[in-house]
């Protein structure tokens, strides 16, 4: 009798553990198919020219509003009303001409030769539905374009109101997740299904299950004729597959690959990597409230004591550069006479003894009081280089006397411990252009209420001056009173600019016209890439 | 034996409570603020526009500033009453219970196929050591053994890679789809379980032909093969068994690494992206579903020692 219930439980268990894998065997089959149609496509790669792209990240969501940069950027299936270009220019794009009607309207005119994906013309309505639905689900975009409302003027003529004066709105209308879609890439439910942009590319196909995403060349592109007939993109999370699967040939694109690696690959034959700078910069936040860094010689010799030079030519092998300024030297608007912090240890050291630090045991590091002086250093571990560069800069400052206190976590942890204000110095790579103008990240940086201003850095003359210079309706005033903001900072050391950011670009040679985007959020593609061969 | 079953079955459910309850208060012990987690997966490449305004959002959304256990019970009242493991933060299209199944699928391909390779390689090569004891071919498989436990088994994947897909190009680097795609990750998985397989079957199976039945059977005149598949493997096999129900138990449980090396869409992979997103719901589901899988497979083992020795009765 117990035999038999066994044998019935086994027996049970067997059909739930078939019909188990049959569920999931239909799963598989699906995903198989739809991936079908990509491998298909991939393998068939020498009539159809498709873009392999694998990148590090998978992809969430596909929705402009929240979506971030992927959709607009990556995916070119959404775009935003305006361009810009290399030296961070704003420049016309879904939109014309704008023009600032009063202190917190804006006019935009619109291209009357642009069609959605689904064959129907682009209006000022779908605008209005495009943003209204971008800054109500968002609330970063809500708040950098401090949006209030737009108005329908005509088919092609839009109004923009801001609930206070923004004279930098078409910079930040120009950020992606301001992309404008067709009110069809909802469902009947309201919800977000596919999007339906203006872009070259077009939706072709989404695996949930591998987050294997598909796009196809959109037939009547009104920027022009697109080159490259669809483009898969993959996740590959690990370095080293991505690194072996662009050597095996599985991949023509990929970016973020280990820094020390690119001299090998670059040697490879067929492959070739390409070094970019992007708008961000490693910098070191410091903390104000500590009575120790308010001191501005404490600051100075701690930039005195990092050696740029070194950090850039071997913890990011190359891939970044010394920080001359808090902007890139490619940035129109920032400041260009502003050179790199000079690495002086002999006048970090004396800068320390003129405070009164000075090794008296012999111990290496210097005291003052029979206390000797540590600085805590606080990094996180989502960007490559934070790590290697906090452990460096740790060696720097022993170099002067000082005992380093390197500890690297999670960023949501480091950022708790910001929060929290206990740490000295925070080494993080900050977005400096999410928005190309000043207005953007120097207010955040350098107001005593800035939003990024997390280590209370409190001025009151840089505050009025910034005041002034967000007031400022002249386009070359305004300017360079942004430039006299980032020169007195870059004196004064609220923050600590380290180096500038890089972009290892991967890609087979056979990937033409590829034009690097130096406002984009790290890279982005654009409708004159192609295959060859 | 029903009563049996009964107690197995509340300690499956107590347990899979007690899990759950652990996953979600240890994640809310982990420092750093979920909304803020949340806010910064979701906006990738663009982690610095995250604001106060966006983590107050996330959070009124997601009722994250209730008390966790208030947080918890809802979570597991919806999942034991309704069926329902509530909504990803980050894959904001997809339900949990949508994300689980597509990721179940692929673990449970790449566990079989993996444990096929264990026992189909390790059960055979592990009795034909014992019975050819301290031979040449005994010798350099052990030696073999030693090479594939010593060796981490991301290295062993990476060195498979260069070998199978990069020299000889006969398989894909990474990806999901094909059976070729399986072929390096079920090998790399197996070779670490199979090698102990190889050891513990070749101890086990020396032991048993020590024993006094064997010297009997062959007293008696029996075939050695009549001996070695009916009297001596039955009796070699239950530790055997037990190393492969944990080991089973263990794949299914999602192998982190060589789930990302492969970039194969499996529990393991899904797990880690939600640990470091902070995405609670997905988490305490995946552990949910890997706990009840691997209680699971082990009720099954110890279900199949009765079969196999008769004298194993559950009371």
């Amino acid at each position: 009798m117990k035999t038999r219930t066994l044998a019935v439980c086994l027996l049970v268990f067997l059909l739930i553990a078939g019909i188990v894998i049959a569920g999931c065997t239909t799963t598989k089959a699906q995903a198989a198919s739809s991936e079908a149609s990509s491998a298909s496509a991939t393998q068939a790669s020498t009539s159809p020219k498709i873009l392999k792209m694998a990148d590090l990240s998978e992809i969430t969501s596909l929705d402009p509003a929240t979506s971030g940069t992927f959709i607009g950027e990556k995916a070119m299936v959404t775009e935003p009303l305006i361009g810009a270009t290399q030296d961070f220019v704003v420049t016309p794009k879904l939109a014309t001409s704008w023009k600032q009607t009063s202190p917190t309207t804006w006019e935009f005119k619109l291209r009357d030769d642009v069609k959605f994906h689904n064959g129907k013309p682009m209006t000022a309505n779908e605008v209005k539905f495009s943003f209204d639905r971008a800054c109500k689900l968002n609330a970063a975009n809500r708040e950098m374009a401090d949006y209030k409302g737009s108005r329908v003027i005509d088919d092609h003529t839009i109004e923009i109101t801001t609930n206070r004066i923004n004279p930098v709105l078409p910079a930040i209308v120009h950020y992606n997740g301001f992309g404008i879609i067709h009110p069809d890439s909802l469902n009947a439910q309201g919800n977000f299904s596919i999007p339906v942009g203006t872009g070259p590319m077009m939706y072709d196909s989404f695996n949930q299950q591998t987050r294997v995403f598909t796009v196809k060349k959109s037939p009547d592109y009104w920027a022009g004729t697109v080159k490259l007939d669809g483009v898969v993109y993959s996740s590959v999370p690990d370095h080293n597959s991505r690194t072996l699967a662009i050597e095996k040939g599985e991949i023509d694109f990929t970016v973020d690959l280990p820094y020390n690696e690119a001299d090998r690959i670059e040697a490879l034959p067929g492959i070739n990597v390409e070094k970019y700078l992007t708008p961000r910069v490693y910098i070191l936040t410091v903390n104000h409230d500590r009575a120790l860094l308010k001191d501005i010689r404490m600051r100075q010799a701690l930039s005195l004591a990092i050696n740029r030079t070194d950090i850039v030519n071997h913890v990011l092998y190359g891939v970044g550069q010394s920080a001359r300024g808090y902007f890139l030297p490619s940035m129109s608007f920032g400041n260009k006479n502003l050179k790199e912090l000079p690495y002086d240890p002999v006048k970090a050291k004396a800068l320390l003894a003129e405070m009164g630090y000075k090794d008296k045991n012999g111990d290496g590091i210097v005291e003052k009081d029979g206390q000797p002086l540590t600085i805590n250093l606080l990094t996180a571990t989502n960007r490559p280089g934070l790590a290697p560069m906090a452990e460096t800069i740790g060696s720097d400052l022993k170099a002067i006397g000082i005992q380093p206190n390197v500890e690297v976590m999670a960023s949501a942890a480091s950022s708790d411990r910001t929060k929290a204000g206990k740490y000295d110095l925070s080494l993080s790579a900050s977005n400096i252009a999410m928005v190309p103008d000043p207005a953007y990240i120097l207010p955040r940086w350098f107001t005593s209420n800035g939003s990024s201003n997390t280590g209370h850095y409190k001025n009151a003359t840089l505050d009025a001056q910034i005041d002034d210079a967000l007031h400022t309706a002249d386009e070359k005033e305004r300017l360079a009173k942004w430039n006299k903001v980032e020169a007195d900072a870059y004196d004064l050391l609220p923050n600590i600019p380290v180096a500038d950011y890089g972009v290892l670009i991967v890609k087979k040679d056979t990937v033409q016209g590829y034009k690097f985007d130096p406002t984009a959020h790290d890279y982005a593609l654009d409708y004159m890439i192609t295959l060859t061969g | 034996m029903h009563y049996y079953l009964i107690k197995r079955f509340v300690f499956l459910v107590l347990t899979i409570i007690a899990a759950s309850a652990l996953a979600y208060f240890m994640l809310h012990a982990v420092p750093g603020e979920t909304a803020e987690n949340v806010a910064r997966h979701t906006l990738v490449g663009i982690e610095d526009a995250v604001s106060e305004q966006m983590k107050a959002e996330i959070s009124s959304k997601y009722n994250l500033n209730d008390p966790i256990w208030v947080q918890y019970t809802n979570w597991l009242s919806a999942l034991l009453f309704s069926g329902n493991l509530g909504s990803s933060y980050v894959y904001k299209d997809t339900s949990v219970l949508t994300l689980i199944s597509l990721a179940l699928g692929p673990t449970i391909i790449l566990a079989t196929a993996s444990m096929l390779i264990v026992i189909i390689v390790g059960i055979p090569l592990g009795m034909y050591c014992a019975v050819h004891e301290n031979s040449t071919s005994d010798l350099i498989i052990r030696a073999t053994t030693i090479f594939s436990i010593s060796f981490p088994s991301f290295w062993l994947a990476l060195m498979l890679i260069l070998v199978f897909s990069l020299e000889l190009d006969w398989l894909p680097v990474a990806g999901y789809g094909t059976p070729a795609n399986l072929v390096l990750p079920a090998v790399a998985l197996a070779l670490h379980p199979t090698a102990v397989v190889i050891r513990i079957v070749r101890t086990s199976m020396l032991e048993t032909l020590g024993q006094q039945y064997i010297t009997f059977a062959i007293a008696k005149g029996l075939s050695w093969s009549h001996i070695l598949w009916n009297h001596a493997i039955k009796n070699a096999l239950i530790p055997v068994l037990t190393l492969l129900g944990v080991y089973f138990g263990h794949l299914l449980a999602g192998t982190v690494i060589i789930e990302n090396i492969f970039a194969w869409p499996g529990i393991g992979n899904l797990l880690i992206k939600s640990v470091d997103a902070r995405d609670i719901p997905v988490v305490t589901s995946c552990i949910v579903v890997i706990v009840a899988m691997f209680l699971i497979v082990n009720f099954f083992v110890d279900l199949s020692y009765h079969f196999i020795d008769p004298r194993i009765r559950y009371e």
